[in-house]
């Protein structure tokens, strides 16, 4: 069961996000602020990353950036959620490392077929790697 | 100047003439000695060379006559006798004496061949004596060997011989018989002396003066020597001037001895009369030609001065003296009419130019000089050290009034500092800052440009003072950057509400997909929980729209502001209560201090609230595991510091232990769309808007509100209220809030005992209550229902002015209430308020409802809305048919707005259009009674359809209600205010507000037009 880490602040959509992937069959685990991300991310060795931009302490650029900068959760994919929806907001994600970018209000259909295509091509990547 | 050209000019002319003079003369004296001289020299020598030829031949004549006398006496058979007998009676018979004296012969001699002397005699020619023979002709050998030959040759010879240093004619001639035969017997000789006498003779014959000199001895006379050596260079004859007074002429000839050796040299002299008259002719001639010469330069010499000179003289003086007066009328004046008057006449006409130019120029320079004089630019000229020139102008920007006490003043107010500009003529262009004498300080633009005065470099400047440009300029600049500023404050004020919206819209979203899988699924164990999120989430966002709204409502000046009475204690702890939740989320003490004094405050109760509410969930917001204390104080009109005059103040002091702010962040804090920080904005979320919105609203009340903080410290925010709110206009001096005003209410009607029956439907008795008490007044009566039964039941009987229906009600709902109400013919007319939650207008304008109101109640609002329904019930006369026509492009709005009005007022006609020019056409068929204008129309804009209906006949009165979604600027609001009744924006206005406006504009107009009914 792939593990998704969601890293979200506000407290009603970490519940909604939980449960849709949990339905979705996925295993989800929490951060609620940047820090914790970051721990997750090596503690919990999640198989992709959820990842709130407004978030306390790190924000979510910060800790994207500090994820990617790591070797061992380098290869981890992470998609932005944010409700800053503009287009320089989705370049400046892509930019800064993430993989993918999804715009609140979520749509979870979409959103479940990115997770999917995303943990597709790591195992791949990894396939190839071993 | 002229005087010295003049001058040459006549010695130049005098000197001309001289030279031509001496040259003319030099040539005829030249002529005349070496052409006309020498010819006459040359004529006398060869009539001199002549005369001396003539001369020679008479001599030879002579010579000739004696050898005749010789031959005749020695061929004469008596003489050859003679001599053979020597007889000397032949002597005595035929050589007499006076025989020879006929001959004048001097000499005669027989001589025989042998040399002896037969017989010879010498005699005077004058008297015949005997003379001794000279010794010379005693012996015939030797030279005189010669006339030997003469016998022996027996050929006669004749010439002349010198004997004794005396010149002598001598003949000599054989003697033979008289047949002339021979052989000859001797020779006779005869010789005649050539003396002076002999001389003289000679002359006579000749008539020319004659005089020899023995050729050896010409020692006597000079000028026989200077012959004789010209004779020696090979010329027969001499011709020279005789003596040095030259006025005779000689000539010269030599004769040879006839034996040999020199003889004598014969000389002619004549008088030189051909040299000499034709030398004074010469000069007659030329004295004449001189003579001649001399008066005709003196003529022409006369007339070049009476005619020319003198006068060109005249006229240069004429032009000197009028050159040295400066006088441009004066003119010369020169008589006659030849070249020179024409030259005078030219020179007058270029004085002529010369004045009209002159006076042109003057003129030029007057208008000129007044330009520059009045010009309210400074114009300056200087030579870079001081003033040489200064308008009034340039006077009145250094602080003076007569610019010619600035002459010579330093130029350096107006030199270059450093700022210019160089173009390609040397015209300079810069700007420079001055201070004034009197402190001031202002700006210039200056352009100056170069020129050559008198020798000297100089500057001509115009200096504009440019201070207010400039000041203007800043502000323009400080204005762009404010309104660049406030952009980019919008830009990310819209992406943070994009991002603050679509947070809770997640939420709403995600849950209700939830919901509906739930569902499906028949899950409904946690449906409730997931429900309330939903709702929490709608309530977030909706908490923003208000702001926004709010904000919104500022900004354009529409917000209202209703004054109650209201208990500060109760309000205070409402809100401290609502927050107390998410006080304790974040692990936070609440507290509330209330000062026993504070009681109840006359204004608008939902705005104190909403800036308090504000306040309080912002230190909670920004403070965690700490302390918020809200206390609440009254301070006196005496002791306070804020005194309007006539009011105490309401202090709420909200102070947490929060995070606090720098003065920075404090400076930025009130501003819209910002908050103190970017980053915490993201981090404790928030519109931004809350404390702009706060102080707003607080300034709207008449008060303010402060902020005193320090990072890490905590923040300490104080709104000062007044605690009765009067005067509404001295609330805030914003421009933004102009718009502010407490809508003037309509008074209750003067009859007081007649009171106006409210009947109020609704299951909550806190509402029943509350709008009982609410709404007591002294002409209103309020019945209360508790249940759609009951209401309907009270509606019938009662037959109230007015229901107000509450649409949530258990069992029967306010929907069927309504329709009920409006099917039952009885209570059909009765205005309805629907009070509900539900937003759904459509609905209720369909059932009949004359208005409709949210919940929770704006009492305010709702008194308005009553007092309106009430008033329009009582004057029907409103209600009489009326023509109203809408003009509204928009098939949706048209529709909504014909059928509210259809609805409302069912006896009027109601025409709807969708353009303008359909409209003016039903205008001029039909004026109606009122026009509804959308004031985007496809044909036309509002304005134009205004000013078209305007022209009409009857349609400058018709009132116009204007409803518009364009937002309208402050000018064309004005615009439209004076041409329309009403402007309503839509989205903005209920439907029986706009019905009821639309009967009021009307009936307005029916007061102003009394006879159309």
């Amino acid at each position: 069961m792939p593990r998704i880490l969601i890293v979200e602040d506000d407290a009603a959509i970490r519940d909604l996000l939980a449960r849709r992937l949990t339905m979705a069959g996925y295993d989800a685990i929490f951060a609620e602020d940047g820090v914790r991300a970051i721990m997750a991310s090596v503690n919990a060795a999640p198989d992709l990353i959820l990842m709130d931009m407004g978030l306390p302490i790190l924000n979510g650029w910060q800790a994207t950036e500090r994820i990617k900068k790591r070797p061992e959760t380098r290869h981890i994919p992470i998609i932005a959620l944010t409700a800053y929806a503009l287009s320089e907001d989705r370049y400046r994600a892509l930019n800064i490392g993430c993989d993918d970018f999804e715009a609140k209000p979520i749509d979870f259909d979409r959103l479940i077929r990115k997770i999917e295509k995303l943990l597709a091509e790591s195992s791949r990547q990894r396939e190839t790697a071993a | 100047m002229f005087q010295a050209r003049t001058t040459s000019l006549r010695a130049a002319t005098l000197k001309a003439m001289a030279a031509a003079l001496t040259a003319l003369l030099a040539l005829q004296v030249l002529i005349s000695e070496f052409i006309i001289g020498r010819s006459f020299r040359d004529l006398e020598d060869r009539i001199v060379q002549s005369k001396m030829q003539q001369t020679l031949k008479t001599l030879q004549n002579e010579i000739d006559a004696l050898y005749g006398n010789v031959r005749d006496y020695a061929a004469w058979n008596p003489t050859y006798a003679f001599i053979e007998q020597r007889d000397l009676n032949f002597i005595d018979t035929n050589v007499t004496t006076d025989a020879l004296l006929s001959i004048r012969a001097s000499y005669i001699a027989f001589v025989a061949p042998t040399g002896d002397i037969v017989y010879a005699r010498r005699q005077s020619v004058i008297n015949g004596e005997r003379l001794p023979i000279p010794a010379d002709l005693l012996s015939f050998d030797g030279a005189n060997a010669l006339f030997l030959q003469v016998a022996a040759k027996n050929e006669g010879i004749s010439g002349i011989i010198i004997v004794n240093n005396q010149p002598m004619l001598i003949a000599a001639h054989p003697i033979l018989t008289s047949a002339g035969e021979g052989p000859s017997r001797g020779v006779l000789i005869i010789g005649r002396d050539l003396d002076a006498n002999e001389l003289a003779r000679l002359s006579n014959i000749t008539g020319y003066n004659l005089a020899l000199a023995l050729t050896n001895d010409v020692s006597s006379a000079p000028d026989f020597a200077m012959a004789r050596q010209l004779m020696h260079r090979g010329a027969p004859v001499v011709v020279r001037p005789l003596s040095f007074a030259e006025d005779r002429i000689a000539g010269y000839a030599q004769i040879d001895d006839l034996r040999g050796g020199e003889g004598i040299i014969l000389r002619i002299d004549l008088p030189r009369d051909i040299v000499q008259y034709g030398l004074a002719a010469s000069r007659y001639h030329l004295l004449i030609v001189l003579v001649v010469t001399g008066a005709f330069a003196a003529v022409i010499l006369l007339l070049i001065e009476q005619r020319v000179l003198a006068r060109i003289i005249s006229l240069s003086t004429q032009v000197a003296q009028i050159g040295r007066s400066g006088n441009g009328q004066a003119r010369v004046t020169l008589t006659g009419n030849d070249e020179v008057t024409q030259l005078s006449d030219a020179i007058n006409g270029m004085l002529d130019d010369l004045a009209r130019s002159a006076s042109r120029l003057t003129q030029s320079e007057a208008r000129y000089r007044q330009l520059v004089e009045i010009s309210p630019e400074a114009i300056i000229v200087h030579d870079g050290e001081r003033i040489i020139y200064i308008n009034p102008a340039g006077a009145h920007l250094l602080g003076h009034t007569d610019p010619s006490r600035l002459i010579g003043a330093a130029a350096a107010p107006f030199l270059p500092t450093t700022l210019r500009r160089e173009t390609g003529d040397g015209v300079i262009r810069y700007e420079r800052d001055l201070t004034l004498p009197d402190g001031g300080n202002v700006t210039l633009e200056l352009v100056a440009a170069p020129f050559v005065a008198e020798g000297n470099s100089a500057w001509q400047v115009v200096a504009r003072n440019i201070t207010e440009r400039k000041q203007t300029e800043e502000a323009l600049r400080n204005a762009r950057d404010l309104a660049e500023e406030a952009n980019r404050a919008k830009s990310r004020f819209l992406a943070n509400i994009s991002h603050e919206l679509r947070t809770p819209l997640t939420t709403i979203i995600g849950y209700a997909d939830l919901i509906t899988i739930a569902a499906q699924r028949g899950e409904f164990d946690r449906i409730q929980e997931d429900i309330a999120r939903v709702r929490n989430a709608g309530k977030h966002l909706l908490a923003i729209i208000n702001d926004l709204l709010d904000l919104s409502k500022i900004e354009a000046g529409r917000m209202e502001i209703h004054v109650a009475p209201f208990s500060v204690r109760t309000l205070t702890e409402e809100v401290v209560a609502s927050m107390e939740a998410f006080a304790q989320s974040r692990q936070n003490t609440l507290r509330l201090e209330i000062d026993p004094t504070v009681g109840s405050m006359y204004s608008d109760e939902v705005r104190v609230r909403q800036v308090l509410y504000n306040l309080v969930h912002n230190a909670c917001k920004f403070t965690e595991n700490g302390r918020v204390t809200v206390s609440v104080a009254r301070s006196d009109p005496a002791h306070s510091v804020r005194s309007n005059g006539h009011s105490a103040w309401i202090t709420f002091t909200v102070s947490d232990t929060g995070i606090g702010m720098t003065d920075e962040q404090i400076a930025r804090l009130f501003q819209e769309f910002t908050q103190a920080d970017p980053s915490t904005m993201r981090k404790y979320g928030g519109t931004g808007l809350g404390l702009a919105l706060s102080r707003r609203l607080a300034r709207m009340l008449g008060g303010d509100i402060t902020v005193t903080s320090k990072p890490g410290a905590g923040s300490v925010f104080v709104v000062t209220l007044p605690e009765q709110l009067a005067h509404v206009a001295t609330t805030d001096s914003t421009p933004d809030d102009n718009g502010v005003s407490t809508p003037a209410l309509p008074e209750p009607q003067g009859n007081q005992e007649r009171k106006h029956l409210i009947l109020l439907i609704d299951d909550d008795p806190a509402v029943r209550d509350l709008l009982s008490r609410a709404l007591e007044r002294p002409d209103l009566h309020i019945e209360t229902a508790a249940d759609g039964a009951g209401g309907l039941e009270l509606a019938r009987l009662l037959m109230p002015d007015l229901i107000i229906l509450d649409i949530l009600m258990p069992e029967i709902d306010g929907w069927t209430v309504l329709s009920e109400l409006k099917t039952s013919s009885d209570t059909a007319a009765i205005p309805v308020i629907l009070l509900t939650v539900a937003d759904d207008v459509q609905r209720g304008i369909l059932l009949g409802a004359a208005e409709m109101l949210n919940k929770p109640a704006d009492l305010d609002r709702l008194e308005r809305q009553i007092r309106l329904l009430l008033n329009q019930r009582a004057n029907p006369a409103e209600a009489e048919s009326k023509q109203a026509l809408i003009v509204e492009d928009d098939d949706d709005v048209r529709d909504y707005l014909r059928r509210a009005l259809a609805r409302e007022c069912p006896d009027w006609t109601i025409i709807s259009v969708s353009d303008g020019q359909t409209a003016l056409d039903h205008c001029t068929t039909g004026m109606p009674d009122g026009i509804v204008l959308d004031l985007t129309l496809p044909d036309m804009n509002g304005m134009q359809f205004i000013e078209a209906l305007r022209m009409l006949p009857g349609g400058c009165s018709v009132p116009i209600i204007v409803v518009t979604a364009k937002e309208l600027t402050l000018a064309e609001h004005d615009n439209l205010n004076q041409s329309v009744a009403r402007i309503l924006h839509k989205g903005m206005f209920h439907c029986n507000d706009f019905v009821h406006k639309v009967r009021s504009a009307i009936a307005a107009y029916a007061h102003l037009q009394p006879t159309k009914d």
